[in-house]
């Protein structure tokens, strides 16, 4: 216990150095904004930052990302309560009742609950976290190549099995992600690998350009189909203000909230969707009255927003302590680790404790920066709504021209940036979920690296993965993951059904 | 033709070509007994796998809008994309964006052109400002080189 004090002691020190404070404070707002926009979310938003923060301090460029990935939930969710338009995926569950809330007058104890909730659940969930990792770690320090390459293949189902309806096209985008991984020169042999002689290709595809590429532009891409000259409807904004029985109402709720969206957050590809859906689901269901939900309870409110909160951080869990991350969120966090020459494991702790310790402290400053911060600036970030979308979406175009050209300074990275855009948005149009991709992609490389080591321990025998004990329950685990869906089906089916589904 | 199915037909082709490429790929030494051919292998072969699994549980549905009623807006959008990224070295930043961006305006519905363009010079203006002077990002110059 002592030891985590001491720990905690030591990542405020690194959280609250005046540089590392500002760098908090500019992510968390830049956060807000990017969460406010639509277009780029918090995929977009660190990846468009990777080439500002790659010259300061890896402890520093940390902070400022979390920041940003905590803003961008903050943003999302405020846009949510007040115009009915979900910056992030995550807080699409919190519109349900959080427009409601606004339409009836109560934006402002929605938006209250929100930070309130956020900030509990950020709370708690930094304290599991530091309570957690070590352990975990220690306990992976055992890991050789054959239990991490495992360990990746199990993020890896698991993300498939999460990512959408289809489990098919989420191993496909798995797949083109580890594809577009081996791009460049081979690590072990220096053969230079599907580079058709482009020499901007040597060092591989940029995670920026991918990532770009895949969210960003595609995303402008799907949007300009739907672009209105009409004006969107807004919610009267008053004072922010929150009773004590609208606390007390929503309190078991954060609770419930927190702790599904916490270990949610840990399992490897529930991101904070899908613990924001979870938990709203669950607060449903307990409700003695469950028809008051949708039409503006708190309570609807309070969960999905705890949850995605604590998610959030569950998921730095696995990505630090193991390099497994869980969402694309904190894959291209995982990404500028390693571009910052920081690799994520259980050696983190004792190689790079300022980045560790610093990052969990800092996650718990920009919650409290983003509450001080963030109900102010409310009526700001509701103006930059009300901006046209046709002036909107060419500039956020030009933005990630910008970053990717920054990141690569080359036109081969803003050709591929553009292919990308066009096969995301052909993915997004027929159900192809794209954050596996990117998962495939970040993971790629050391996935290749650990299996060639493991056979190379092995003398290339393959059964080194099913004989050895914790391999073979990782992968037992993945194998899991991926047929429980068809077990679940099967046994839910009813005859009756049965003949309907096919129709 | 459903999406799905030519998706699959695409992906199908794509995972043959990528693991075929792999052939040439030889490894160095003994020791590395996988070699950098390998894992391509595992990779597109699983690839090939899942596109057939698509092909089959692909259903045919009835074709809705046309081609381009569903994908002109965004094949256009690529294309002036496309132009911009081209023109953004031999033109520079400055007139390339402001270029694309103008036109990105009218196109997307704004019938002033005034408006169009005195707004595009505006957020080209406020970008080149805050990349390239405050953070000091390496953008393309162009033939006319920076304001002084």
């Amino acid at each position: 216990m002592s030891e985590i004090l001491h720990n905690l002691a030591f990542g405020f020190g690194v959280a609250l150095q005046p540089a590392n404070l500002m760098y908090a404070v500019i992510g968390a707002f830049v956060g807000s904004l990017i969460g406010v926009l639509p277009g780029i979310g918090p995929v977009t938003g660190i990846a468009l930052l990777i080439p500002l923060v790659i010259g300061i301090n890896p402890a520093s460029a940390m902070i400022m990302l979390t920041a940003v990935f905590y803003g961008a939930m903050y943003g999302g969710s405020t846009t949510s309560i007040l115009v009915n338009v979900p910056g992030e995926a995550s807080s699409v569950a919190t519109t349900f009742d959080g427009y409601q809330m606004a339409l009836q007058g109560r934006a402002g104890p929605a938006l209250a609950i929100a930070a309130i909730g956020s900030f509990i659940a950020g709370t708690f969930g930094v304290f599991s976290m530091m309570l957690f990792s070590q352990p975990l770690a220690s306990f992976a320090l055992r890991f050789g190549p054959v239990e991490y390459c495992a360990l990746m293949i199990l993020g890896l189902s698991t993300v498939s099995t999460l990512a959408g309806d289809n489990l098919v096209k989420a191993v496909l985008s798995v797949l083109f992600g580890l594809m577009l991984a081996t791009v460049g020169t081979d690590l072990v042999t220096g053969i230079n690998r599907y580079t058709f002689g482009i020499p901007d290709l040597l060092d591989g595809i940029d995670l920026v350009t991918v990532a770009v590429g895949l969210f960003a532009i595609s995303e402008v891409l799907l949007i300009v189909n739907q672009i209105t000259s009409g004006e969107r409807k807004f919610a009267k904004l008053q004072r922010i203000w929150l009773s004590l029985r609208d606390f007390l109402d929503s309190w078991w709720a954060i609770v419930r909230g927190t702790l599904v969206g916490f270990y949610t957050g840990i399992l490897p590809g529930a991101g904070a969707t899908i613990a924001s859906f979870l938990a709203y689901g669950l607060e449903k269901r307990l409700a003695k009255d469950p028809s008051t939900f949708g039409r503006g309870d708190i309570r609807g409110v309070a969960a999905p927003e705890s949850a995605n909160n604590a998610s959030a951080v569950g998921a730095m869990i696995p990505m630090l302590t193991l390099g497994i991350p869980g969402s694309s969120t904190t894959a291209v966090m995982m990404g500028a680790l390693m571009i910052m020459n920081v690799l994520p494991g259980p050696q983190i702790f004792t190689k790079h404790p300022d980045v560790v310790w610093g990052l969990m402290a800092s996650m718990y400053v920009s919650n409290a920066i983003l509450l001080l911060l963030n109900l102010p600036l409310v009526g700001m970030f509701v103006q930059i709504l009300k901006i046209r979308e046709r002036f909107l979406y060419p500039s956020i175009i030009v933005i990630c021209v910008i970053g990717v050209f920054a990141a690569g300074r080359s036109q081969v990275d803003l050709v591929l940036m553009l292919m990308l855009g066009v096969v995301g948005y052909y993915m997004r149009r027929n159900d192809f979920p794209v954050g596996p991709a990117i998962l495939g992609l970040v993971l790629g490389d050391r996935m290749e690296q650990t299996m060639r080591q493991a056979l190379i321990i092995s003398n290339g025998d393959w059964s080194t993965f099913v004989t050895r004990p914790i391999s073979a329950v990782i992968l037992a685990l993945a194998a899991l993951s991926l047929l429980a869906p068809y077990v679940i089906a099967a046994l839910r089916r009813r005859p009756r059904t049965m003949m309907t589904e096919d129709v | 033709m459903t999406a799905d199915r030519m998706a699959a037909i695409v992906i199908l082709l794509v995972a043959v070509q990528y693991a075929l490429m792999a052939r040439a790929y030889h490894g160095l030494t003994v020791a590395d007994i996988l070699g950098p051919s390998a894992y391509p292998y595992i990779i597109g072969g699983l690839m090939a796998l899942m596109a057939v699994l698509l092909l089959i549980q692909s259903k045919p549905k009835p074709a809705g809008e046309s081609f381009w009623a569903r994908h002109g807006k965004p094949i256009l959008l690529a294309a002036s994309l496309y132009a911009y990224i081209r023109l953004l070295e031999p033109l520079g930043f400055l007139l390339s964006t402001f270029a694309f961006v103008a036109f990105g305006h009218a196109w997307l519905g704004e019938r002033s052109w005034l408006r169009s363009a005195g707004l595009a010079a505006a957020i080209t203006a406020v970008l080149w400002y805050l990349f390239n002077r405050v953070f000091s990002l390496n953008l393309p110059a162009g033939f006319l080189g920076w304001p002084r």
